[in-house]
């Protein structure tokens, strides 16, 4: 919400996020040193808020965050993008700080040195960081926030023109144009459920009636999440939550989806000609549907292993890639990961292409064929063996780079609880949560097999290409009758613009 | 009191320079510790929680130099289980020339992916399974080349790490990959609005000045580099008198110098002539040049610079308080009270020759803009700031004075420095920065040595020299339609209603 790039880099972070924080025993671990396994403290408090306690005594200072689940994931056709206003206006004032001015007079009273908001795909969190001596005015300071919000129809015009600017960026920007013109096309059923900013209209038309309808359903103890992470005392934090959040009450949690995504009935194949992309190349995409939490849990967790084996640029499966197709820039530049999601997921591969004469390259659609068969077959060999095709100890490494990853993580308690468990929280839950480490070191290679089958062996739901708008034109004139690729852009890739 | 507390820490970080000069004899390493405190506990008792920060937080550096003579700082946090050990090399833009700019980042890069005993697909096969990274990066003034990984790998890491530096492989294979790495993000920034606003308002602000190479280099310049020329590089300003090493986790110091001097001691100081160091800035141009940027579609870009005092400086508190009073404004004026602008922002940086910014991010009012930023500036000129009352209802724009804001701007001034050492990566770059501005590796520290002697006449005195009457170089960025509702004119000055 304040930050440059706040919004994007969330999305950019759940690209790359492929585990949670692995906490071997559930509560407070005591005796722990600071940041070690364990040492992240979870309790629910009657009215369903769960309070999680991240201590790290290195700076004196703590990162109070409040989490929802809800998002893109909890829209509608007609409410899609108000999530997101919603958090604009969170910071416009409530029954205790009456406008932004005092909202923001208050933050600086509290030495709050950090603080933002921000509304992915599938949680909605805000957070500040202020002086660990002042933890009990922070946990107040978000109870009015998140209890007690008010709203009006002049503080919600305003706002609206900054959300608006907001969002013509990320309108305009061809990555994002990119994604959506994919998502739109995967997810025609409820494409609003994959995309947080919504049409212009939605937020020109919003009211407060519909904000008040959000905070009535969403923004309630069930639905929430009480993180806290810096030089804080694990029971202290309960306290203090309890006092300020132990008499919010709620109308039961709300239901995220009522059914799962289910992906087109056709296949998507679409060409998105970029007058600014990179001259001589061309990116490929291709997209099928994979495991959701909230349907194939277990799955989730063999994903995460399999493409962590598959993800070194030395190693074998890249390799052989780079072999069968000869026209890929670069093993870096290949790309196959898997990021979760509650609903809605998908396996994500991309690579750069090297372009040549366009008069005598091979249609795009072709070459982007090519490399999906050396692609299937790379998966057939993995699937046919997997003990054969990664090296010995592979599998036992993957599972303790993904612990690893952690621990790192985990280093910046601040951005541990604002970027990762506010994630795994909103997307999996405290259950999925806690157990990850010990679930992703059961899996077997067989497991891999089955998994394979099931999700890869098809072709992909999507195919999508980005190239340089001129060498395709030059491309296409060349090859005529290589139209089978829709045309993607600016005026077609998001779902109101039908 | 406070004062006196702060010489004694500062005389500690005289010390710490000493050890630089008094720990260089080769053999089993002495690392020298530092931190005796000098204060009585009455004095200790008195003091903030910040200056006690401060205070804690020095006995925790061990210094010593290498053979070759690279000064080593070892910072240590028992509290991480992350150990990031980062190289420094003095230059950056400084001795970079135009047509080259990139080769020290190309070389860098390149020896980044492997060495004799640790070719690319061992090193890869290394950092990939202990989650561990090699970066590198270029500044204005230096090279960074860093090590981060967790600490039950560093013996296994830290010889691969510094075997890239002592024995790089430089292949060209290794070096064609990065040079395609190079162009495409050179590419990149061009296409994305707000890189672009960045690097054509600093080409316009650093005109004439050493900063206005960027050691990044252009795509013109990268294409001048060969691996010859890296090679070139490697054997002629690889040299150990532009070098530091700066080491922060849970480190022994015993064991670490050890294992330096095995790796980085075998560095040879070529005795590269270090350039001086930048010279302040006295821009020549003032005003507003306008850039049309048709992907930008309907949202324009605004970005201004100017000269600010480095961290050294008196004014440097004063003047960096003052843009957080300053951001704030523009906040609950251009965003909260006109919705002109998604995020905007003020600020200076941390440089010996130092430059701030006021930048607006996301706006559909280029045209009206500045006018609401001068009426922000003109609140800062009339000694009032945003209000700090919490009961100030909506729409009212109530000010409070700077001087009764002055206590809390300095708090906040407080937590923002310890959130910028959170990591130990971020310490480690704080270190850096400290020992490039000022040969001081504590200064990140001691930054607020004087913090509470700023007084709201100094604030208010250097918000008016560097940016009411400070030439600010200012660009605009927007789609051809936007920009033409741009006035170049009111760009002129500041503050004016």
């Amino acid at each position: 919400m304040r930050a440059v790039g706040r919004l994007g880099a969330i999305l950019l972070a759940l690209a790359w996020l492929s585990s949670p924080y692995l906490s071997s025993e559930e509560g407070v671990a005591k005796g722990t040193p600071p940041r070690a396994p364990g040492s992240i403290a979870h309790r629910t408090l009657a009215n369903g808020l769960e309070v999680f306690v991240v201590p790290d005594h290195s700076v004196p200072l703590a990162t109070v965050c409040i989490v929802f689940r809800g998002g893109a994931i909890a829209q509608d056709e007609k409410n899609a993008g108000l999530f997101h206003l919603y958090e604009h206006m969170m910071f416009d004032g409530n029954e205790k700080y009456p406008s932004q001015a005092a909202f923001r007079a208050g933050l600086n009273r509290l030495g709050a040195s950090d603080w933002n908001g921000a509304t992915s795909d599938e949680f909605i969190n805000y957070f500040i960081s202020i002086p660990s001596e002042r933890l009990g005015e922070g946990i107040e300071f978000w109870s009015w926030a998140i209890e007690k919000p008010v709203f009006n129809e002049a503080k919600l015009e305003v706002e609206k023109k900054v959300v608006l600017d907001e969002i013509r960026g990320v309108h305009a920007d061809p990555n994002a144009i990119m994604e959506n013109a994919v998502t739109k096309r995967v997810f025609p059923f409820a494409p609003w459920r994959k995309n947080i900013d919504g049409p212009e209209s939605n937020v020109q038309g919003a009211t407060v009636a519909q904000l008040e309808a959000i905070r009535d359903s969403w923004y309630i103890p069930q639905n929430a999440a009480l993180m806290i992470g810096g030089d804080v005392e694990s029971e202290a934090v309960f306290a203090l939550a309890q006092r300020w959040f132990g008499e919010w009450k709620g109308r039961g949690a709300p239901t995220l989806v009522t059914a799962g995504q289910e992906p087109a009935a056709s296949r998507v194949e679409i060409v998105y000609p970029d007058d600014s992309f990179y001259k001589g190349l061309a990116q490929v995409q291709f997209r099928w549907r994979a495991p959701d939490v909230i349907k194939q849990a277990s799955d989730t967790y063999i994903a995460d292993v399999l493409f962590n084996l598959i993800a070194s640029p030395i190693g074998r499966f890249k390799i052989d890639l780079m072999k069968k197709d000869p026209d890929l820039l670069n093993p870096e530049y290949i790309s196959f990961h898997y990021p979760t999601s509650r609903d809605g997921s998908t396996f994500y591969f991309s690579a750069v292409l090297k372009l040549g004469d366009p008069a005598t390259d091979a249609p795009l659609g072709e070459r982007a064929e090519r490399l999906r068969l050396a692609l299937d077959e790379e998966l057939a060999l993995v699937a046919r063996d997997p003990v054969a095709f990664f090296p010995a100890g592979a599998l036992r490494s993957a599972k303790n780079k993904l612990v690893d990853r952690n621990a790192i993580m985990l280093e910046d308690t601040g951005r541990f609880i604002t970027d990762v468990l506010s994630f795994w929280w909103a997307v999996a839950g405290t259950d999925y949560f806690l157990g990850y480490e010990s679930n992703c070191l059961k899996v077997k290679e067989d497991q891999l097999v089955r998994f394979l089958k099931r999700y890869l062996a098809d072709r992909p739901e999507a195919v999508a290409i980005r190239v340089d708008s001129a060498w395709l034109a030059a491309n296409e004139t060349a090859k005529p009758g290589q139209g089978a690729y829709e045309k993607v852009g600016a005026d077609n890739a998001f779902w109101w613009q039908k | 009191m406070r004062s006196a507390t702060m010489h004694g820490a500062a005389a500690l970080i005289a010390l710490a320079l000493l050890g630089f000069a008094s720990c260089a004899s080769p053999g089993r390493p002495a690392p020298v510790y530092l931190g005796e405190d000098f204060e009585s506990p009455e004095e200790q008792a008195s003091e903030s929680a910040f200056t006690q920060y401060v205070e804690d937080n020095l006995p925790s550096f061990t210094t010593f130099k290498l053979s070759n003579g690279i000064p080593v700082i070892v910072k240590s946090n028992p509290s991480s289980h992350v150990a990031h050990i980062l190289l420094v090399i003095r230059g950056g833009s400084l001795v970079a020339s135009r047509e080259s700019a990139g080769t020290e980042s190309l070389a860098l890069k390149t020896m980044a992916r492997g060495s004799r005993s640790y070719p690319h697909r061992e090193l890869q096969a290394l950092l990939d399974e202990t989650s561990t990274s090699i970066k590198v990066s270029t500044s204005l003034e230096a090279s960074y080349y860093s090590l981060n990984t967790l600490d039950k790998y560093l013996k296994r890491t830290l010889p691969a790490w510094a075997e890239t530096l002592s024995a790089p492989a430089l292949e060209k294979a290794d070096f064609t990959q990065m040079v395609t790495q190079a162009r495409l993000g050179l590419e990149s920034r061009a296409r994305d609005p707000w890189s672009r606003t960045t690097d054509l308002a600093n080409a316009a602000f650093f005109r004439g000045h050493p900063f206005s190479v960027d050691p990044e280099g252009s795509l013109e310049s990268i294409e001048n580099v060969k691996l010859e020329s890296v090679k070139a590089w490697y054997s002629t300003a690889f040299s150990a008198n532009r070098m530091f090493v700066v080491a922060v986790g849970k480190l022994d110091p015993w064991k670490l110098r050890w294992d330096l001097e095995w790796g980085l001691g075998r560095i040879p100081d070529r005795l590269f002539p270090l350039p001086a160091a930048a010279p302040a800035f006295v821009p020549e141009d003032e005003g507003l040049q306008t850039f049309p940027f048709p992907q930008a579609k309907g949202v324009g870009y605004v970005l201004g610079n100017f000269a600010a005092p480095g961290p050294s400086h008196p004014d440097y508190l004063p003047l960096r308080l003052s843009m957080m009073m300053f951001e704030d404004l523009l906040n609950a004026i251009v965003r909260d009270k006109y919705g002109a602008v998604y995020t905007p922002g003020a600020y200076i940086r941390s440089r010996a020759a130092n430059f701030g910014t006021i930048a607006m991010f996301k706006t559909s009012s280029p045209g009206k803009i500045k006018a609401y930023i001068d009426e922000a500036a003109a609140s800062m000129a009339a000694g009032e700031v945003a209000t700090d009352d919490p009961e100030a209802k909506h729409g009212e724009n109530r000010r409070t004075s700077l001087e009764d804001a002055l206590p809390m701007y300095k708090a906040l001034l407080e937590g923002q420095l310890y959130e910028s050492w959170r990591s130990n990566a971020s310490v480690a770059t704080r270190i850096a920065e400290s020992m490039i501005a000022s040969g001081n590796s504590a200064d990140y520290l001691l930054q607020a040595e004087s913090l509470p002697d700023v007084t709201a006449a100094q604030v208010a005195a250097a918000f008016r020299k560097y940016v009411l009457e400070g030439r600010i170089s200012w660009v605009a960025l927007a789609t051809p339609a936007l920009l033409q509702s741009v006035n170049a004119g009111d760009y002129i000055r500041m503050g004016k209603r």
